[in-house]
Formats: C-alpha cells, structure tokens, sequence
C-alpha cells in the first residue's frame, strides 16, 4: 500500500527526467521537452435535446510537433484534467517517435460522462470541440482521433464540421474513420499484427525458433486474437488463451498442448470475446482458472487484455521456460514485477513498442487521406512490419550497445529523435 | 291549461299519457313522479306542494328528529291522482315538444329496469345477465339516451359484476365502458350457467385499456394499438374443476406445513392435470379454440387477491404458451392441460407463503383466467414477436440525473416478452426512457454489444414447445428472412471502430448484428406513441400504470395494463417524521427511487478521504478487498458505501475499481460525493454495470452528506469497530487497508440492531436508519 505522490504529468516528466538524464540533454531541450508546445483550453456550449444548454470544458494539448503534426486522441471523461491531458500527450509524442513516424504528440478532451448525453447531443458537443480550434488542427498541424468513450462516429461527425467550416475535403484531418469514409484497411489487425513482428525480431535475438516456440496469451480481444493469428503464421504454437466469462464474471484459461487453433476458437466465442466452456471441453481444450495462462511452460508470454496483470504477487508464477513477455496491453506489468522480471533475465517488449501498431496505422491512416488514394490491406500490413521491424531493431540495438533494459532504451531513443528534431530545426 | 280542453287537438304527449292510463297505470304512476321531481328542479311555482304529497317532509320538530327512532310513516296520494296533477302543471308551463321528450326518455328509460336488476341482484349468474344484456341490446334503448346517472350505475354495477370490485377500478371503468362493450366482453366469456365469478385483474386491466385507447380520440393511438384477441374464465371456474373432481380438500392445504406444500406439489400438478374439466366449460372451449386455431396461445392468471394486494402480487401464478397446432382434439387436451396447470399453482408453496406473509392467507384465492392469442410472426420454425416490452409511466431505475421520474422506463426485448416482464440473470433487455430516448445506458460499441439481449424466448411450432434460443445463430439463419425494415429497426451492426444503425441492405453473412433497438427507437413513431399510451392510460386509471406490449412488425398490441407494478422491496416507502437523530445513519434527497431495504447486518465503509490519498496500486486493492468481502459476507445482507464512481474504467481514482463480479452480493450500492475544492463530483449512477444492477435487484441510492438539510452520521462510519482484519487477517497491508476500508457489523456497533433504508421517490426523500431486525435468524 503507497499514498499517491504526484499527479499524472509530474510521473511522465520523472519519466522523460531520466531518459534526458541518459542522453544528457541540455537544460533547454529538456525545458522544451518537459512541458507541451501549446495547450488549449476552452468551452463548447452545447444545445441540449430538452432545449437547455449546457457548457463543456474542452482541452487539446500539442505537446511537441518538431517531427510533424502532432498526433493523439479525444478523450471524453467525466474528471479529465489538464494534467491528464498533458501526460498523455508527451507520451504520444514518445510513442510515434519510437515507431519514427513523422508525427508529433498531442491529445484532447471534454469533461463529460457520455452516459449523460444523447447521440445528437455528442454529435453537438464533437462539433462544437472542432468550432473551438478549427484554425489550431488539421491535416498539417494536429491529426486527432478516436480515445477514451469516442469511435469512429465521433470522428467522422467531427471531421464533417471541420470539411464544412473550411469548404473543402481534408479526410486527413483526423483519423479513426470507418473504411469508406477515409479510413484504412488493416486498422482490426494492425495492433495485435504488430506486437508478434516485434516478437519475430526479439526470437532471433534470443535465438529462438519460432517454429519451435510456444506462447501463452492473456485475453482473446481484437489484440489477442490477431496476435494469435499473426503467431502461428511464423510457425509457433500458442498452447494457452485466458478470456473473459461475462456470465461468471470472471476469466478461465483454454489449454490445449499441441496448440489452440484460432477457428476453431473463434467458432465458439461469443461477441465479446468470451469463450464457451462446454463446447471448448468438446473440442479439446483444457479449462483451467483465469490465472493459469500465466504459469504456462513456454518461451513467449503475451499479456493482452489489461493493465497490471503481472504484479509482485504473481509474477513468481512466471515459469523458468519463459523467456519474453511482448506487453500487448497498456501496461500490463507493474513495476514491482518488471524488477523481477529484469532480475531473471527475461527480455521484455515494452507496451509503446510492442503494441504501437495501432498508432502506426493511423499514420498511414492519414497519409492515405491526404493522397486520397486507398492501399489494400496487404500493402498496409507489409508497411506496418516494416515500419515495426525497424522501430524494434533500433530499440534493440540501443539496448544492447548502452546495456539498458528495453524499457528504457525504447525511452531513450524516442525522446533522443525528438531531441534532436528540436535541435535541426533551431529551436535548442 | 288543461290539454283535454283543447280547442283544436290535445298534444301528441297527452294522447301518450291517455294511452297510458288505459294500460299501464303503474308506468303512468313513475312517470308522474319523474315529472314532480323535474318541475321541482326547475323551480316551478306549485311543484314543491305536490312533491310533499308524494313525499312528505319530515316532522318540524327537532326533537322528532332522531336519528335512532324510525320515521312515523305519511300518507301518499296515490299515483295517479299526482301523476295527473303533474303533467297539468307541466302543460301550463313547459312547451308541448319538451314534454313529449320527457315522456319518451322516461320511457325507454322505464324499459332498462330489467338490466338494472340483473345488474343488481347478487344472485344472478353471469348466463343470465348476459341475456339481460343481449335483451338490452336488442332492443330499441339506446345506452346515450339514458339519464347520466342511470349510465353511469348500469356501467358501475356492470364493471363490478364482470370484472373486479377494486373501487378505484370501477371508478376508471364506469367512465370509459359502455354497456355494449359488456355485452361484447359476454360474448367472449366461458363460463358454467351457474357461474357467478369475476375475470380478475389481468383481464379487467386489459379490456378497460383497449377501449381507452380505443376512444382516446388520438387517431395513432386508436388506430395502431390493438388488443390481441382474448377469452376469459371466470374466477369461480376454478372451483367447478375442484368440485367437478371431488379435490375440494386442496383449498385447505394452505395450512399445511410450508414445507410439505412445497413437496407435494409436483404430486398436486400431476393430479390436476390427470383430472376431468366440466363437460359445460369444455364445451364452452370449443369456439375459443375456434377463434385461436391457427395461433399459438397463452394461458395466462388473472387473479382476484392480486387487485387487493397490489401487483406485488404478480408472477407468483402460471402464464403458459401453447403452440396450438394438431388435430381439434390435441389442441384441447393441450389447453385443458394447461388450465389445470394454472390452477395447481394457486396452490404452489411461493404464492401460499407469500399471502401467508401478507396476511391474506385465510381468504379464498380467487383466479380468473385469460386465453389470449399470442401475437407474432412466424420466422422459420419459430413463432415470435418482432419485440416485446414492458413499459412503466414511473421510472424507477434512472441511469442518468438528467432522467426524471416521469419520464418513464421501457424494457424491450426481441421475441416473446417473458424475458422483458421477468428480471435476468443472464441476459439483459434494452432499457429506454420514453421522455428522454437520446439518454442510453450504455454509449460505447462495447457497453452496447456487452448489454444487448443475447437470447430470446420463441415457440417451436415444430416441436410444439417454448424455447429460449441465442439470438446470434437465430440472426443468422433466419434474420434475413424478415422485412428489412424490421430488421433494421432491431438490430444495429457492429464494426470494430464503431456501432452503427443500418442503412438500406444488410448483409448478416458478412455483417456482425447486435439486437439495440436503435432503429425502433430512433427512426420511427414507437416511442412517441408509447409516451402517449403511458400518458393516456396513467389519465384514464388514475394512477401510473405498467404495461405489456407486443409487436408483429406492422402493429403494437397492449397485452396487459395495471397499476404501476411494485414488486417487492419497489413499493414506495411512507418515511417517517421525528426519527431519533441517534437512529438516523444518513439522509439522501436526490435521484431517490421507490423502495426499501431491511435488515442490513453488514455496512462496507471506503472511506473518502483516505481512499483520495491512495497510489492507482493501492486502490485496485481496495477493489480487490471488496471482491473479498462480496464473497465473504451474507448475501444481499451487507450494502456497499464509497467514494465517486464506483467501476469506473481507466481513471480509478473516480472511484473504487472494482468490476459487477465484486459487489454481485450486495443489498445496495450508494456512491457518496463528498465536495473537494469547492464542487461536488459527478457520480456514475451505476452506469459501469447499471444493468447488472438492475437484472440482480440491487438498489442505487447517490449520497451527497455535503448537501445542506442532509444527515450523514460519519463517526458512526468511521468510528465503529472494523471487522476487516477479522474477516480477512490474510490481507496484505492490513493495517493501512483497515484505514480506508472498513466493514462494519451493525449488530455489534448500535447493540443489536440492523440497518433500514427507506426511500420514496416521489417525495425524494431516502432514510438509512438503525432498527430492529424484521427478520429473525435461524441462528
């Protein structure tokens, strides 16, 4: 038990503190890097279904765009603040730096409970955040896209106001869009896609086969189930998959030795990723505790369902035979455990590596809109692995060649391009 | 002036009372009367003399004026005479044409004395007052040319004959029946020559709100809103098949043992179903069947008791679906065997136990029954609804401060509507507020797809049975077989970025559908005409109301209409003044609901300030301790007390991170918002698991102890000994757990007492009190 310290920006900035420490940045780059570029704060009145009005606070902070338009999501919470806001900013802009994309970081908000909204009422209040900065975002200064309580709707009613307000077509003004109004194919298979390029890369690192390698993977979500997919393409076998019962409430683990096969699953999970007991007994499949996924005996540990999944209680349930953990989630290690983990040697992937997929393909999301001309999925799905190979092997590299954990090398080498952005341009 | 000294020709009216004091002296007697009285209350000079002639005034002297001693009786004229003396006065002073009004009104009027009799001697049987009532209607009286207070008592005598004696009910129905419609109900009626029952509540419910809606004068209403076609078995039906079978001994079987009824009722099911229907009533099923073939059906309780108890009452009875396919034979021996049915579970140990605790344990249960058919479809091999739903003009389970009471609350679910009438463990209905459609419980792709019903209840006409199917492979076979704009007003489709209503085409092949309701309740006049339905209908019983409906994809059907249901633990709750302050643990005045909770033994405590002072680390096991203690404490006995938004995801400082798998037991969630920097937080209202809540019966109540004129009785909260480290010594951090989670035993705090919470929402007003236990412990 600890009593909370620092508010959220405070712990990125201890965060980026000690990779400006290893990269022993000037006094002014890490004044410019610690706090964001620009922050807007305003308010969206918005027109209510019952004819009322009601005034919303809304945030958008650029935190640094040296290595282009700044990229991030729109949060809708109900106790955003600023300092929210201002972490999760800086952390994008790390984020699209270690994958080296040419994107900035950014994110925005509105204090709201969507709960307590209509639809039109959202579509009013997406409005109205884009009336409020029409003139500070687009396609060539700040991309957003869909976050905490908004989808694809939100964007294409916010994209629909900022088209209107500047009389023209900017489908790259945002990204997130459905495919067919400016979005891109691959997005469903780009997250857990990229997390198993990068566990391909780290394979070879330790020397592993992949045809020989077997994984164990927490959740069967969008993530999970592609990085399932994406895994026995390489050769290797996933011999475990916990998922989520929504009837019990709790999660069970599916085990079968000679390898689960993705189908054959997914013919009998509902559409929420939940697995049917019965039928998996029918076919095979081992049902054991929630927990047991992660007591597997194998190489590769894949934890892709929520945060804080391996904690100093459990992590000593990590088998011998475990030699890389790709964190699919947000998270998913405390860092209790990830001393532990570090301690015996085992090779982690950290989460804004291994799952920036996601916010790779928005990327290409946005260079799409912007030439207006669609790839097929394959060509996005090529482009993402080599866009992740590169990203995982400069990591990798940096790790190796300054003896840093992963973690912090992937730290060090987002913050250092950005850095150095800052510098060719003059600004430091 | 008098008429026979009439120079030309006396009036056609005195011609009439000439006739009349050839034939019938003693109507010409009646009609005298009824003229006295109107000249009288017209104050007509002269008047007032003959009316004492026919009714002399009580004796002047007040001391004569006794109220125990019987009046000495007066001397009348005789009728004639003042019959005679009547009209004379008529003639000098109203016109020839309004006398000749009077006389035909009286007249037809003096022709209903045979129904009003029916209607009033007790010991007539229905059969006969069904004649009564076919004679009226043929004959040449026309109901709207009776006097006001003759239509008004035949309607009232009538309603209490046929339907229920419930006041209030008979207040509504003398307003909105006419005598026809009686008739016409006659008509639908299988009943024994003998019968003298009632159709209870069910029934009357149903047949006075098809004809308000009927004669709403709102054209959408009268013309969308129908009724499903329906017969009825009076309440003392149940009897002849009880005498019929010489099983008369089972009315007494309530006394027995709980236990022993409990056991022997499987036994009593089978013998009832094994027993004989009266040759009469099974000749009486003949046309029902006739007039059903071709539908499924359902057999359904209509109690008498439930009317006094209130519908809390509701559901303890048996509703059965019959798919009424096969020969004549089949289809009655199937519907004989499902009367039997619902009769025997008059006699089920949950309906006796209940009107033991009640009290109405000695009156003899008296249950109409319903033969309806069912309204739907046919999909494939199934027999359903489009969707079904139960409506409520009250809401009590508001997920959103912005929703008023009044705005109302509908549960909507595909398929037959048992699943919307009967709270779900396992599934969850589409929950709407009528006043406000754009506020949904769940906003995101993934709360809409979690939520969304995810089976439904059909009949099999293959194999002739109810079955509850999931509705994903249902879709997928057959979806496509429904007009596709029904579809689209069911389901929405489900991408990975986003849900979406349909536009045009829908491929289910290829396209992920979840059942939202979305479009029903977006695009099209459904809920505007349920606001109106819910509106006219509270106007016409005069109370909120609670309706069943059904759709067969081209009209709403009302299948039942009765007071706003309170089922247990939901009636609105009478708080009481001058509570002792030492007694009252909290008062609560906003966004209260119906309800009551008793004896709470068990208080969990996360204390506000404390928990605000945690690292995300240590608040997850907070979280995680309360999942400890939902397993750990008596179920539904302990309540759950906390800071902000409980389940909340992402943020967990907005509230304890817990998810529904740790508070599945509690009596009750109350999110407390203490005031921090000057402003009160917003609360979630439940809506991380507001359906959860809802489905398991768990009650919400938002705690704002910063509220001027609001109790909140923290040292009992923080200064009660804490049985946390008794009841999990295991914990990690203990000790500083112990300082932000504390479980209260409420015995051992206040000396044996439990916790109360009352709440009335119409007053919003809610009591968390220490009281003595309702309830005593077997230990």
């Amino acid at each position: 038990m600890a009593v909370k310290g620092t508010n959220p920006f405070e712990m990125a900035q201890a965060q980026f503190d000690k990779a400006a420490a290893v990269l022993d940045l000037d006094a002014a780059t890490r004044e410019l890097l610690r706090c964001p570029m620009r922050e807007y704060s305003f308010t969206i009145p918005v027109r209510l279904d019952d004819g009322g009005v009601r005034i919303f606070r809304g945030f958008r902070v650029q935190h640094n765009d040296a290595r282009g338009p700044s990229k991030g999501g729109i949060r809708f919470h109900p106790q955003e603040t600023l300092d929210t806001v201002r972490a999760l900013a800086m952390w994008m802009t790390w984020k699209c730096a270690v994958v080296d994309i040419p994107l900035g970081g950014g994110k925005g908000g509105v204090i709201c409970d969507p709960h307590h909204l209509s639809q039109r009422e959202q579509e009013r209040l997406c409005r109205g955040w884009v009336r409020q900065l029409a003139r500070n975002v687009g396609p060539v200064q700040d991309v957003p896209a869909p976050d905490v309580m908004t989808s694809a709707q939100h964007m294409v009613w916010m994209l629909d106001e900022y088209e209107a307000i500047h009389g023209g077509h900017y489908p790259g003004f945002i990204t997130g869009k459905p495919v067919g109004l400016g979005g891109s194919q691959g997005r469903t298979e780009a997250t857990g896609y990229g997390v198993v390029y990068t566990i391909r890369e780290a394979l070879q690192i330790l020397a592993l086969d992949p045809a020989g390698a077997r994984a164990s993977v927490q959740g069967f979500g969008n993530v999970a189930q592609y990085a399932i997919q994406a895994f026995c393409r390489l050769g290797g076998t996933v011999t475990c998959v916990s998922s989520w019962d929504h009837a019990e409430q709790c999660s069970y683990s599916f085990r079968k030795a000679e390898g689960v096969v993705l189908e054959e699953l997914r013919g009998i999970t509902d559409q929420f990723g939940g697995i049917d007991k019965e039928k998996a007994r029918g076919l095979g499949y081992e049902v054991l505790p929630g927990d047991a996924w992660l007591e597997q005996p194998v190489e590769i540990l894949i934890p892709a369902a929520l945060e804080n999944q391996i904690r100093g209680d459990n992590v000593g349930l990590v088998q011998p035979t475990v030699r890389l953990i790709a964190e699919g989630a947000n998270g998913p290690v405390t860092p209790e455990a990830d001393a532990v983990l570090q301690e015996r040697g085992i090779f982690q992937i950290p989460d804004f590596l291994a799952n920036a997929g996601g916010v790779t393909c928005s990327y290409f999301e946005q260079v799409q809109s912007n030439t207006n001309r669609y790839w097929p999925k394959d060509e996005v799905l090529s482009r993402l692995d080599d866009i992740m190979t590169s990203a995982f092997q400069a990591v990798a590299a940096l790790a190796q060649r300054r003896g840093l954990p992963m973690r912090d090398a992937a730290y060090v080498i987002a913050v250092n391009r950005v850095a150095q952005a800052c510098h060719d341009r003059g600004w430091v | 002036m008098d008429p026979a000294a009439h120079p030309v020709s006396p009036p056609e009216w005195w011609v009439v009372l000439g006739f009349l004091r050839q034939i019938d002296r003693a109507l010409l007697g009646r009609l005298g009367r009824k003229m006295v009285h109107h000249l009288c209350w017209n104050g007509v000079e002269g008047a007032e003399r003959l009316l004492r002639r026919t009714a002399p005034e009580p004796p002047e002297q007040e001391e004569d004026w006794d109220d125990n001693r019987p009046l000495p009786r007066a001397a009348l004229a005789p009728d004639s005479a003042v019959a005679d003396e009547a009209f004379r006065l008529a003639g000098e002073r109203l016109g020839d044409d309004e006398i000749l009004a009077l006389i035909q009104s009286w007249i037809k009027e003096d022709k209903t004395t045979f129904l009003k009799a029916a209607v009033e001697r007790l010991d007539m049987p229905l059969a006969e007052l069904a004649d009564a009532l076919q004679r009226f209607q043929q004959g040449d009286v026309e109901e709207g040319e009776l006097s006001p207070a003759t239509r008004t008592g035949l309607r009232a005598g009538l309603a209490r004959r046929f339907l229920t004696e419930q006041p209030e009910f008979v207040n509504a129905a003398k307003k909105y029946l006419a005598v026809a419609d009686f008739h016409e109900l006659a008509q639908r009626i299988v009943y024994s020559g003998r019968s003298f029952g009632r159709l209870g509540g069910k029934s009357a419910g149903l047949f006075l709100a098809g004809k308000v809606v009927a004669r709403s004068g709102i054209e959408d209403l009268a013309a969308e809103v129908r009724i499903p076609r329906s017969w009825f078995i009076p309440s003392d039906g149940l009897f002849d098949f009880l005498y019929q079978n010489d099983l008369g001994e089972v009315l007494n079987r309530k006394y027995d043992d709980p236990e022993r009824v409990r056991l022997e009722y499987p036994h009593l099911v089978q013998l009832f179903k094994s027993s004989a229907f009266p040759p009469e009533m099974l000749r009486g099923l003949t046309p029902v069947l006739d007039d059903l073939e071709g539908r499924p059906i359902i057999v359904r309780s209509s109690s008498l008791l439930e009317d006094r108890l209130g519908s809390a009452f509701s559901g303890k009875y048996k509703s059965l679906f019959l798919a009424n396919t096969g020969s004549k034979r089949e289809r009655l021996n199937a519907l004989t065997d499902a009367l039997a049915e619902v009769y025997a579970s008059v006699f089920g140990p949950d309906p006796i136990e209940y009107r033991a605790r009640r009290g109405f344990l000695d009156l003899h249960e008296e249950m109409g029954v319903l033969i309806q058919e069912v309204v739907g479809r046919r999909i494939g091999p199934y027999f359903l609804p489009v969707f079904s739903g139960v409506a409520f003009c009250n809401n009590e389970l508001r997920w959103s401060p912005r929703i008023r009471r009044e705005d109302g609350l509908l549960r909507l679910v595909p398929g037959l509507g048992t699943r919307a009438v009967d709270r779900l463990g396992d599934d969850y209905p589409v929950l709407v507020a009528p006043g406000q459609p754009g506020l949904r419980v769940n906003q995101t792709r993934d709360e809409a797809v979690h939520y969304s019903p995810k089976k439904l209840d059909v009949i099999n006409l293959e194999s002739g049975s109810f079955e509850t199917i999931d509705v994903a492979p249902f879709l997928a076979a057959w979806g496509e077989r429904l007009p596709m704009p029904i579809l689209r007003q069911i389901v929405s489709i489900v991408g990975h970025d986003r849900i979406r209503r349909p536009v045009g085409l829908i491929d289910l092949s290829r396209e992920t559908a979840v059942v939202t309701f979305e479009g029903l309740i977006a695009e099209t006049p459904f809920l505007g005409r349920m606001r109106a339905l819910l509106q006219l209908l509270r106007e016409a019983m005069g109370t909120p109301v609670d309706i069943e409906i059904a759709s067969d994809g081209e009209h709403l059907y009302l299948l039942q209409c009765r007071p706003q249901g309170m089922s247990a633990g939901e009636e609105p709750v009478v708080i009481p003044r001058d509570l002792p302050s030492e007694r009252v643990l909290f008062t609560a005045d906003r966004y209260v609901s119906d309800g009551r909770v008793e004896d709470v033994t068990h208080v969990v405590y996360v204390d506000s300030e404390a928990y605000g002072r945690l690292d995300p680390d240590a608040m997850r096991e907070v979280g995680r301790t309360v999942g400890r203690l939902n397993r750990l404490l008596p179920r539904r006995r302990f309540v759950l007390m906390g800071p902000g938004r409980w389940g909340s995801r992402g943020d967990i400082r907005l509230g304890v991170p817990v998810t529904y798998a740790d508070i599945s037991n509690t009596a009750m969630l109350m999110e407390i918002a203490r005031r921090q920097d000057g402003h009160v937080p917003d609360l979630s209202f439940g809506t991380h698991f507001f359906q959860d809540l809802v489905e398991s019966a768990i009650r919400y109540l938002p705690l704002y102890p910063d509220d001027p004129g609001v109790a909140f009785n923290e040292p009992f909260f923080r200064g009660s000994p804490n049985e946390l480290p008794a009841l999990l010594p295991e914990l990690n951090h203990l000790g500083e757990l112990a300082d932000v989670v504390r479980v209260i035993d409420v015995a051992r705090a206040s000396g044996g007492l439990v916790m109360r919470i009352l709440m009335n929402g119409e007053s919003e007003a809610a009591v968390g009190l220490l009281a003595t236990p309702l309830r005593r412990d077997p230990s």
